[in-house]
C-alpha cells in the first residue's frame, strides 16, 4: 500500500538520445536528469529553447522512448510497463499543452472532448455529469453554457480550461503542464495558473509544469529545477532560489527577467551568444563558454550536481568544496 | 555546404537507378503474369517465321520458370533473367507486325519524332504557362484573371484528343494545313529548307495542340503559386522598404513562385506523355505514342513492351534532371 | 451543405450533371431512335447533315448520332463514377495507412505508391485494357486500379499533418488505441478532402475512359462518346467535312467533365478555403477630406485621430478608433495592449501597410509635417526605409527564405539609393551585420541557417540600411529565449541611442516597455486608454486596465505574489459595447461607464480615458 508521502512521479538518471541527421551525429537531448514529484506539489522545469524540459515531459507521458533511466508514475514503469500497465499509467497522468487553439478537435463538441479520456478507458456511464463536474473545476461555470459549444466560440484562456477539464474528468494524480499560458494574455494567465495552484493544492494533484517563463511562474511552483543543454544545473524551493540563485546560469536568467517598476534599476548579465545546438555540446561544464564566473577547471571537468543545502542542489565548479553529494 | 549538396544528388541518383529497375521488372511482369500471358502466347502469332520463333524461345528462355530457377543448376536461369540480360544487350526482341523490325530501331526513329512535337510545345507552353499565371495571379479577381482561368477550366475538361480533333478540322478546312503524317507523302524537295518547310507545316497543328493543353495546366499551377507566395511576410517586408511593384513581383514573387512549379512541372511529366500518345494518334504522327496505339491495335507486344519501357523510363529520367534543377535552386535543401 | 449551394458554379456545375444523369436514366424514352438496332443502310444516308428527321445527322453506319449522343451518356457515367469508387476506396485506403503508420509499412506504401506515380498513366491503361481484354467490366476495373495514386497522395499528406495535431497527440498520451483516433480525429479530418478529390478523379475517370474508346480500346459492344469519335475519326468523318458526328460526342465529354469540375472546384473552395488576398494588390485611397489643425515640425513622427477599419462582408469594422500620439527625436514610445487590441493595425495603418481590405477610415499621420494617409505612391515610396522603416518580427518568413540575408540588405540599400554599385552596397551590408552583432561572414547566409536571435538582428540590420529618422519595432522581441530577449532588448537600446533614432516599440510585455521606452501609450479594444511618461504611468496608473496590467505581470521583487488576471475577454470587432469598452470587465465601473464613451482627461501622469479622472464624474456616480 503506497504511502501518501510517496512521490508520484520519479524520474531517475534519465537519458534521451536523437539520431541526427548524420549517422554519426548523436543529440543527447536529455542527459541525465533525475527529479521526483510529490502529490499536491508543484515543479516547474524551466529553460531555454533546446534543454531538454519537452522532451523529458514527452518521456514522461510515453510520447518519446527513452535511451536509459528510469521513470515511474504512480509506482509504474513507464520503459518496462506492458500493455495493461501503460493503460493505467496514462489513466494517472494527463497532459496540458501549449497552444489552446490546436489542443481542441474543431469538430468536436465540448462535452465530447471532456469525456474523451474516460472514454478511451472504457467508461461509458454518467459522461454528461462527469463533464459538467470537470467543467465547473475548471472554472468554466455556469458548465451547462459551455458544455454544447464548439472550440471556436471560445477564448483562448477558455479552451485552456476545456484541456483542463479534460484532463480532469479522468482524476488523475499527474499532470504534465507544458508551457500552459504561453499564448495566452497577460491579463488571462494569472487565472489559468491559479486554478493549476489550486488544484495542487485542493486536489492533491502532483504538477509539472514546463516553463521559460522563471518569473511568472514563481508564484505557482513549490520548487523549481532549471536545465541547460539537458542537464539541470540547479534545483530547490522556488522562493529560495530567486531570492539566493546559487549556479551562474539561474543568476543570468534571473537577471534579464523584465521588470516593470520604473523606480527599481535593473542590471541584466547579458550572456554573451546563443545556446549551443544539443549536437555540439562544450566540453567540460556545458555553461562554461557563456559564463561571467567561469574559471579554469571549468572547461575541463563536468560538475556533478552536487547538495548545496538540505533542500537544494546545484551542478557548479565554484560549490564543489561546499556541497555533498546529492 | 558542398557536403551536403552532394548527398543530395547522390541520394537522388540511387533512387532513380532504382526507380528505373523497378519499372524494367515491372514492365517484364506485366507482360508476363497477366492473364493472356501476351509474351509467350504471342509466340503462336503466325506472322513469326519459325526460325524467328526458335531463336526468340531459345533468347529468352521460354522454357524456363519465370522468376528463379530452382530446378538445380543455375538459379538465374529463368525468363526474367533472360530478359535482363536482353536487356543489356540492347536487345528490346523483334516487331510481330513489322515483319522482323528489330523493336529498338522502331523506337528509336520512333522517340525522335516524339521529340519534335514534344519539346517546342514544352517550351511554348512553359514559357507562356509562367507568364500568364504570373499575370492573373497579379490581377486576381479582375477581367485577365476571370478569362484565364476559364480558359484553363476549358482546357482541363477538353479531352487532348478532342481538342486535335477540333483543330484538325479548322485547320483543314480553313487555313489548309496538311491532316496527317510528318511529311508530305511522295514530295519532291528542293533543298533542306524546302524539306524542313514541309516538316514545320505538319507540325503547327499537332504541336499546337499539345501546348495549349499543357498551357492551361501550367498557367493554373503557376497562379496558384504566385497567389500563395503573394501572401508571404517578405512580400509586405519588401512593400515596406519601398520597393516599386514590378520589382516586387519579379526578385521576390517569381523567384519564389518559380520552386513549386518546378516540381509540379515534374509530377506532370505523364500528362505529357499521354498528351503525345493522343496528339499523335489524331494526326498520325510518326512517334512513340503514334507507335504504342498501333502497337496496341495489332497486339505486337514486344514492341508495345518495348515502348511502354521507353516512355516510363523518360519520365523518370525526366524526373531526375527537374528534382535536380530544384535542389539546386532551393538553398533549404538538404539530403531528406 | 448550405454553404455548397451559396456557390454559384458549383451549383451550375451540379444542375449540368443532375441533367446529365437524367439523360442517361431516362435515355430510350428521350432519343428518337434506337442506336443498338440494326438499320439497313444506303450510301445516301451515310454522313447525312443535320435535319429534322435526325437532329445531328447520321454517322458512317447511318445512325442517328443524336441518340448515340443519349445513350452514349450511360457509359460514360457508369465507368466515370464506377471507376471513381474503385479508386477512391483503393487510395483512401492505403493513404491513411500510409500516413498514419510511421514505420516500414507506411514507407513501403509510400514508396509504392511513388513508383506508380512515375508510370505514364495513359501508356500503362492502354497497355493493361490490351491484355486483359475490352470489356466493359474490364474497363472499370483498370481505370479504377490506376487511379488511386492521386488520392492516395493527398490522404496521406492530409493523416500526416492530422497526426500531428495537438488533440490527436493528447488523446495518444491519455490513451487512445489507434481504432480510437482513426474513427474520431483522423477520419473525419480527411473525409471532407477525400469527398473533394472523389468529385476529381470521377472528371479524371471519364476522361480516360473516352480516351480508351478513342484510341479503340473500348467496349466495342457499347456506345459510348469516345467510341463515336473513334468510329467518325477511322472512317472518315474528317475527310468528308461530317462536323456533326465528331463535335457533338465530343461537346458531350466536355460537357460532363466541367459539371464535375465544377462541382469539385466549389467543394475544395469551400473546404479549403484560400485566405484572403495578397500583400500587393493596389490599396484604396484615403476619401475624407484632411483637416486644418496646425502642424508641428518639431515633433517628427505625428498620428492625430487616426482610425483603421477592415472591410468584411459585413461591412466595413473599425479596428481602431481616434488613436493620437507623437515621438520626436530621440525618444521611444512603448505602445501596448494585448492580442487585439489594435497596436499592430495602428503602426500598419499608419504607414499603409495593410492588407488591401484594409482602410484607413480618417485622421492623420505626419511625418516631419506630411502627411503620409494622403501621399501618392511614389512620394510614399521615397520615404519609405530612407525616413521610417520597420522591424518585424524575425519569424521564418519575414526575409525571403530563398535570397541570403546579405542580398537583401544591399536590395534595400540599392533601392533608394540608385548610385551605389553592387559591391560598395555589399562592403555596407557587411557593416550594418556587424553593427547588429552579426558577423560579416555571415552575409552569405540564408535565414534558415540562422538562429532566432539572428534573424532577428538581420530584421534590425535591414531597417537600418537607409539611415532612418523613425523606426517602428513590431514586437521585437516575442518568440525569443529569454536570454536572447534582453540582448536584443539592449541591441535596439544600443542603437536608439548611439543613432539617435525616435522609435515605436509595439509589445504586449510591460517589461520591455519599461526597460527601453521613455513614454508609453495603453491600448485597449482599438482605442487608447492611458498615455504619459513610463516613469510616471507605471508608477501610478490612472486607468483601471493599466492598474490590473501592472498587477499581472509578474516581478521578482516581489516573486511569491500572486499574479492579478482580468475577468472575461477582450470586445471583439463587430460587437463593442456601448459606453466604456472596457467597463465590462472593470472593477470600477460604475453607470456612466456603461452608457457614454469617456473622453481622455488630464491627469498626475498624463492623460486617460477613464471616469474615475473626472471629478465630477465621479461625484455624480457617489451620489446615485
Amino acid at each position: 500500500m503506497p504511502e501518501v508521502t510517496d512521490p508520484i512521479l520519479i524520474i531517475d538518471d534519465l537519458h534521451i538520445e536523437f539520431r541526427g541527421k548524420h549517422r554519426d551525429d548523436h543529440i543527447r537531448a536529455v542527459d541525465g536528469i533525475s527529479l521526483s514529484l510529490l502529490p499536491g506539489e508543484v515543479l516547474s522545469l524551466v529553460g531555454e529553447s533546446g534543454c531538454g524540459k519537452t522532451t523529458t515531459a514527452n518521456a514522461v507521458l510515453g510520447l518519446t522512448p527513452l535511451t536509459s533511466g528510469h521513470i515511474s508514475v504512480g509506482g509504474i514503469d513507464i520503459a518496462s510497463a506492458d500493455r495493461k500497465q501503460m493503460k493505467v499509467a496514462r489513466s494517472n497522468m494527463q497532459m496540458i499543452a501549449q497552444d489552446p487553439y490546436e489542443s481542441l478537435n474543431p469538430r468536436m463538441i465540448i462535452e465530447d472532448i471532456v469525456t474523451e479520456p474516460l472514454v478511451v478507458h472504457g467508461h461509458r456511464e454518467d459522461l454528461r455529469q462527469r463533464a459538467l463536474e470537470a467543467l465547473a473545476s475548471a472554472g468554466l461555470t455556469p458548465p451547462e453554457e459551455f458544455i454544447e459549444r464548439r472550440p471556436h466560440e471560445l477564448s483562448g484562456g477558455q479552451r485552456q480550461r476545456v484541456v483542463i477539464a479534460a484532463a480532469l474528468s479522468i482524476d488523475p494524480v499527474l499532470l504534465i503542464a507544458d508551457e500552459p499560458v504561453s499564448m495566452l494574455d497577460v491579463s488571462v494567465r494569472a487565472g489559468i495558473l491559479n486554478l493549476l495552484k489550486h488544484l495542487a493544492e485542493k486536489k492533491g494533484i502532483g504538477v509539472l509544469m514546463i516553463t521559460h517563463d522563471l518569473a511568472t511562474v514563481a508564484a505557482y511552483s513549490d520548487r523549481i529545477a532549471v536545465m541547460y543543454l539537458g542537464k539541470i544545473v540547479e534545483s530547490g524551493p522556488t522562493l529560495e532560489i530567486i531570492a539566493n540563485p546559487e549556479h551562474p546560469y539561474t543568476r543570468a536568467l534571473l537577471s534579464v527577467v523584465p521588470n516593470h517598476d520604473p523606480t527599481v534599476k535593473s542590471e541584466p548579465t547579458l550572456l554573451v551568444g546563443e545556446t549551443p545546438d544539443a549536437s555540439n555540446i562544450p566540453s567540460g561544464c556545458r555553461f562554461h563558454p557563456r559564463c561571467p564566473s567561469v574559471f579554469e577547471p571549468c572547461s575541463q571537468t563536468e560538475p556533478e550536481l552536487l547538495r548545496t543545502s538540505a533542500d537544494r542542489t546545484c551542478a557548479c565548479l565554484l560549490y564543489a568544496e561546499i556541497s555533498s553529494p546529492a | 555546404m558542398a557536403a551536403s549538396r552532394r548527398r543530395f544528388v547522390t541520394q537522388k541518383v540511387v533512387f532513380a537507378v532504382l526507380t528505373v529497375f523497378a519499372v524494367i521488372t515491372f514492365n517484364f511482369f506485366l507482360f508476363r503474369v497477366l492473364p493472356g500471358d501476351p509474351a509467350v502466347g504471342g509466340l503462336r502469332d503466325p506472322r513469326l517465321s519459325p526460325e524467328r520463333v526458335e531463336a526468340l524461345r531459345e533468347r529468352f528462355g521460354v522454357d524456363n520458370p519465370v522468376f528463379l530457377n530452382f530446378d538445380g543448376g543455375n538459379v538465374f536461369e529463368s525468363q526474367y533473367f533472360a530478359y535482363l540480360g536482353a536487356l543489356s544487350d540492347g536487345d528490346l526482341g523483334t516487331s510481330f507486325a513489322f515483319r522482323d523490325q528489330q523493336v529498338t530501331t522502331l523506337l528509336g526513329q520512333a522517340l525522335i519524332n516524339t521529340l519534335w512535337l514534344v519539346v517546342p510545345a514544352q517550351i511554348i507552353s512553359i514559357v507562356l504557362g509562367v507568364g500568364l499565371g504570373l499575370i492573373a495571379a497579379y490581377r486576381r479577381g479582375t477581367r485577365v484573371d476571370v478569362s484565364a482561368l476559364t480558359f484553363s477550366l476549358i482546357m482541363w475538361s477538353l479531352p487532348t484528343f478532342f481538342l486535335g480533333i477540333v483543330l484538325l478540322f479548322v485547320g483543314t478546312t480553313w487555313l489548309d494545313l496538311p491532316a496527317a503524317g510528318r511529311v508530305t507523302i511522295g514530295a519532291q524537295y528542293t533543298d533542306l529548307w524546302d524539306q524542313l518547310a514541309d516538316i514545320v507545316s505538319h507540325m503547327i497543328l499537332p504541336t499546337a495542340t499539345l501546348a495549349l493543353v499543357l498551357l492551361g495546366e501550367y498557367m493554373l499551377i503557376m497562379r496558384s503559386s504566385v497567389v500563395e507566395v503573394l501572401g508571404e511576410d517578405y512580400i509586405l517586408t519588401a512593400r515596406a522598404m519601398g520597393i516599386r511593384r514590378p520589382k516586387i513581383l519579379r526578385s521576390h514573387a517569381f523567384r519564389n513562385a518559380m520552386l513549386p512549379i518546378v516540381t509540379l512541372i515534374a509530377l506532370n511529366l505523364g500528362f505529357t506523355v499521354s498528351g503525345a500518345i493522343q496528339v499523335e494518334t489524331v494526326f498520325s504522327w510518326p512517334g512513340l505514342g503514334h507507335l504504342t496505339v498501333d502497337a496496341v491495335n495489332q497486339r505486337d507486344f514486344p514492341v508495345l513492351q518495348g515502348a511502354f519501357l521507353l516512355l516510363a523510363l523518360s519520365v523518370v529520367v525526366a524526373n531526375l534532371i527537374v528534382e535536380l534543377i530544384y535542389g539546386y535552386l532551393d538553398p533549404r535543401v538538404k539530403e531528406a | 451543405m448550405k454553404r455548397f449551394f451559396r456557390h454559384r458554379l458549383g451549383v451550375i456545375g451540379l444542375a449540368m450533371l443532375l441533367l446529365t444523369v437524367l439523360v442517361a436514366i431516362f435515355a430510350p424514352w428521350i432519343a428518337p431512335y434506337d442506336p443498338y438496332a440494326n438499320v439497313t443502310i444506303t450510301i445516301a444516308d451515310i454522313y447525312q447533315p443535320p435535319s429534322s428527321m435526325h437532329w445531328l445527322g447520321t454517322d458512317d453506319g447511318a445512325k442517328d448520332v443524336f441518340s448515340a449522343m443519349i445513350y452514349g451518356a450511360r457509359v460514360s457515367l457508369v465507368v466515370g463514377f464506377a471507376g471513381a469508387l474503385i479508386s477512391v476506396l483503393v487510395g483512401g485506403t492505403i493513404g491513411i495507412i500510409a500516413g498514419y503508420r510511421s514505420g516500414w509499412l507506411g514507407h513501403a506504401l509510400m514508396r509504392f505508391t511513388d513508383f506508380f506515380l512515375v508510370l505514364p498513366d495513359l501508356a500503362l491503361l492502354i497497355v493493361l485494357v490490351a491484355i486483359v481484354g475490352q470489356s466493359l467490366r474490364n474497363i472499370i476495373l483498370v481505370i479504377g486500379l490506376l487511379g488511386w495514386t492521386t488520392t492516395a497522395r493527398l490522404i496521406r499528406s492530409q493523416t500526416l499533418s492530422v497526426r500531428e495535431r495537438k488533440y490527436v497527440v493528447r488523446a495518444k498520451a491519455a490513451g487512445a488505441g489507434d481504432w480510437y483516433t482513426l474513427r474520431r480525429h483522423v477520419i473525419p479530418q480527411v473525409l471532407p478532402l477525400a469527398l473533394a478529390n472523389t468529385v476529381l478523379v470521377v472528371s479524371l475517370a471519364i476522361i480516360s475512359e473516352s480516351t480508351l474508346a478513342f484510341l479503340g480500346l473500348g467496349d466495342p459492344l457499347l456506345i459510348s462518346w469516345g467510341q463515336m469519335l473513334n468510329l467518325g475519326f477511322t472512317r472518315g468523318a474528317v475527310g468528308a467535312g461530317a462536323w456533326w458526328a465528331m463535335i457533338p460526342p465530343g461537346m458531350a465529354i466536355v460537357w460532363v467533365v466541367l459539371a464535375v469540375t465544377l462541382i469539385g472546384n466549389a467543394l475544395e473552395d469551400i473546404l479549403n478555403p484560400k485566405l484572403g488576398r495578397h500583400h500587393l494588390e493596389p490599396e484604396v485611397a484615403v476619401e475624407t477630406p484632411p483637416p486644418d489643425v496646425p502642424v508641428s515640425a518639431e515633433v517628427l513622427f505625428q498620428v492625430r485621430d487616426l482610425s483603421v477599419g477592415f472591410e468584411m462582408p459585413s461591412g466595413v469594422v473599425t479596428a481602431v478608433e481616434d488613436v493620437s500620439f507623437e515621438v520626436s527625436r530621440g525618444r521611444v514610445l512603448g505602445l501596448v495592449g494585448e492580442s487585439g487590441g489594435g497596436k499592430t493595425t495602428t503602426v500598419l495603418g499608419a504607414l499603409r501597410l495593410l492588407p488591401p481590405n484594409g482602410r484607413v477610415l480618417g485622421g492623420e499621420v505626419l511625418l516631419d509635417g506630411r502627411d503620409l494617409t494622403r501621399m501618392d505612391d511614389a512620394a510614399l515610396r521615397e520615404l519609405r526605409w530612407n525616413r521610417v522603416s520597420i522591424v518585424f518580427q524575425g519569424a521564418m518568413n519575414a526575409l525571403n527564405p530563398v535570397r541570403t540575408v546579405g542580398s537583401q540588405v544591399v536590395e534595400a540599400i540599392r533601392t533608394h539609393d540608385e548610385s551605389i554599385n553592387q559591391k560598395t552596397a555589399l562592403t555596407q551590408a557587411g557593416e550594418l551585420l556587424e553593427l547588429v552583432g552579426i558577423p560579416r561572414r555571415r552575409i552569405g547566409s540564408y535565414p534558415h541557417e540562422l538562429s532566432g536571435g539572428m534573424r532577428q538582428r538581420s530584421m534590425i540590420a535591414l531597417a537600418l540600411a537607409c539611415g532612418p529618422d523613425l523606426v517602428i519595432a513590431d514586437e521585437p522581441t516575442t518568440a525569443l529565449d529569454v536570454m536572447t530577449q534582453a540582448q536584443i532588448l539592449d541591441l535596439l537600446e544600443r542603437l536608439q541611442r548611439e543613432l539617435s533614432l525616435a522609435m515605436v516599440i509595439v509589445t504586449h510585455d510591460l517589461g520591455v516597455v519599461n526597460e527601453a521606452c521613455h513614454d508609453v501609450a495603453v491600448m485597449y479594444g482599438g482605442k487608447i486608454v492611458e498615455k504619459g511618461p513610463v516613469a510616471r504611468v507605471f508608477t501610478e496608473p490612472q486607468h483601471p486596465y493599466t492598474r490590473l496590467l501592472l498587477e499581472a505581470f509578474p516581478t521578482l521583487d516581489d516573486p511569491g505574489r500572486r499574479l492579478a488576471s482580468i475577468p472575461g475577454a477582450p470586445p471583439l470587432l463587430t460587437a463593442m459595447p456601448a459606453g466604456c469598452r472596457f467597463a465590462p470587465r472593470c472593477p470600477s465601473a460604475f453607470d456612466l461607464c456603461r452608457e457614454a464613451e469617456p473622453p481622455l482627461y488630464e491627469t498626475s501622469s498624463g492623460v486617460a480615458a477613464c471616469f474615475l479622472a473626472d471629478p465630477i464624474a465621479v461625484a455624480g456616480a457617489r451620489s446615485d
